[in-house]
């Protein structure tokens, strides 16, 4: 029993670091493809699946770590649109666990082919700040 | 002699661009988008919201069910009366009666299982609760649970037929649970109702196994008018996919007054029903274990601009399935084409899409649409789910 608790003790460690290695602040450069940073963030975002589908529901991890090196306490919150039909999603993302630098959410869906734009707005300390990321769904994505 | 020869090159040049007019060919972008309406038939899967989905003694009751006119109050109608299968499970008229006249035109059934959002306003948000509205409704059946619990512990065949879809007593269960049950065999039924290939999928299996053979087979009329689809008319913004819609709600500029101080709320009345309703998928009868079947439901968000949204329907069948529009208001397949072509972009909502601009077709390119729109029609597919199956409750 001692070795099977001493197991799923190790397993639980390796866990948790690969969590960590994968969220920790300074974001990797190659994770900041586009470079969407501003003067206070460097942020990540990344969509589940990598290709959207159209009308399929999907997930963003949306990565934020202050430039100055202090841990992030503030709040996010995501929407998208379509800015030459002048309409969003039909769908209210929301933010559904927060690990480390992470923001995981849910409820997104984009359900027309052409440009969408994701808004994703950090508040911290009584400020806002929207970061705007294009991406064009194409036919056979 | 000169003149011969002038006359023999001026048709050389004029070959290709004939041709091309009359056969068209297509750019990557446009076959990329001609191959996402496919591919068709789809693969079936089990609805994971209905532990009986895809059961044959569940089918077989619910087929049953479905004709079934002591449904309805007073023996009036059956769901075969107005979801008729010999005219594409609907009726062929703009409004139809139950117990009253109604507001909305009867959807067809076909390919239902593919959708996402059930009714005109997308009340529902799963096949089984869809199909116990028309039964619970006023206007239309006008039954009630208790009326529906009566007529199954009080019918030796249907008791019999429901014992051997579930497994389970109807006498002993609450009114509430046997309606539920009843819902499941309904949807069981209605998820075998798949049309089968049509010319448009054979020509894009063709286009995308550049079989020349094949796309030459496929109409030039009709080839013209699916160029046009997929490019200037941009209908596939929201007709795409394999089922020819993106199973959401769009405004399009038809009249949503039913009469003078009554309003059809489209899809912002929609979503709130939907979320009053215990039925939905975030209650208790959604026997998705994962939860997956959830997530749609629970970020479902109601706007302004849902007001005058319908649902976009699927454009299979859409030949043979006339009148058009939730409210039954255009007669023809033609009249919808002039519809686009003359849009009225004053009947739009003022903060809806932007998407729509008339069309402004010419005679000849309102004759390719309507020719690519006939090429997407094909028969139900043979039901083979019910093969060896014996129904040992039937009278």
């Amino acid at each position: 029993m001692k070795y099977k608790n001493t197991a799923l003790w190790a397993l639980s460690l390796l866990m948790a670091g690969i969590s960590f290695s994968a969220y920790s602040c300074p974001i990797s450069d190659d994770k900041k493809v586009p470079d969407l940073s501003s003067a206070q963030y460097d942020i990540s975002v990344t969509t589940i699946p990598a290709v959207i589908t159209v009308g399929e529901l999907f997930k963003v991890d949306l990565e934020v770590c202050r430039k100055d090196g202090a841990p992030f306490n503030g709040e996010v919150t995501a929407a998208a649109t379509m800015p030459a039909h002048k309409h969003g999603m039909n769908y209210q993302p929301e933010v559904i666990a927060v690990e480390e630098s992470v923001h995981h959410m849910e409820g997104f869906a984009f359900h027309m082919l052409g440009s969408w734009q994701f808004a994703f707005q950090i508040r911290e300390n009584g400020k806002t700040e929207t970061i705007l990321l294009d991406y064009d769904l194409k036919p056979g994505s | 002699m000169r003149l011969l020869l002038a006359s023999f090159f001026l048709l050389l040049t004029m070959l290709p661009a004939s041709a091309e007019e009359n056969h068209p060919t297509f750019t990557d972008t446009e076959k990329a988008s001609i191959l996402s309406h496919g591919p068709w038939p789809p693969t079936l899967k089990p609805d994971p919201s209905n532990r009986f989905s895809g059961a044959p003694a569940a089918i077989a009751y619910g087929q049953q069910l479905f004709q079934e006119m002591r449904l309805s109050k007073g023996t009036l109608l059956s769901c075969a009366s107005c979801h008729q299968p010999d005219r594409q499970f609907m009726d062929g008229v703009p409004l139809n009666r139950g117990h009253q006249m109604l507001d909305r035109h009867t959807p067809g059934l076909l390919n239902v299982s593919q959708q996402r959002w059930f009714g005109w306003d997308g009340a529902n948000d799963n096949l089984w609760a869809q199909s116990l509205r028309p039964i619970l409704t006023a206007s239309e059946m006008n039954f009630t649970p208790a009326d529906v619990k009566d007529l199954i512990t009080g019918d030796p065949h249907l008791a019999c037929g429901f014992k051997q879809a579930f497994n389970q007593s109807p006498a002993e269960m609450s009114e509430d649970a046997l309606l539920v049950l009843l819902g499941k065999a309904l949807a069981a039924y209605q998820e075998t109702l798949i049309t089968g290939v049509t010319a448009f999928d054979a020509f894009s299996a063709a286009l995308a196994a550049e079989d020349a053979t094949g796309i030459a087979q496929y109409p030039d009329a009709a080839a013209r008018g699916l160029k046009l689809f997929v490019g200037e008319g941009r209908c596939n913004l929201c007709h795409f996919g394999p089922n020819f819609t993106n199973g959401e709600f769009g405004n399009i500029g038809i009249p949503y007054f039913i009469e003078k101080g009554k309003v059809d709320k489209g899809r912002f009345g929609g979503i709130q029903s939907l979320q009053a309703n215990p039925y939905n998928l975030l209650g208790a009868y959604n026997d998705d274990v994962g939860g997956k079947t959830k997530l749609r439901t629970r970020h479902i968000k109601r706007q302004y601009s849902n007001w005058g949204e319908f649902k976009i329907p699927s454009l299979r069948n859409v030949a043979d399935t006339a009148p058009y529009m939730h409210n039954g208001s255009l007669a023809t397949l033609a009249d919808v084409v002039d519809h686009y072509s003359e849009l009225n972009e004053e009947r739009l909502h003022a903060d809806g899409e932007k998407i729509l601009r008339p069309l402004n077709l010419s005679e000849l390119e309102k004759a390719d649409l309507m020719a690519f729109l006939k090429t997407l029609s094909a028969p139900l597919m043979a039901n083979t789910t019910l093969d060896g199956f014996v129904d040992e409750c039937r009278p």
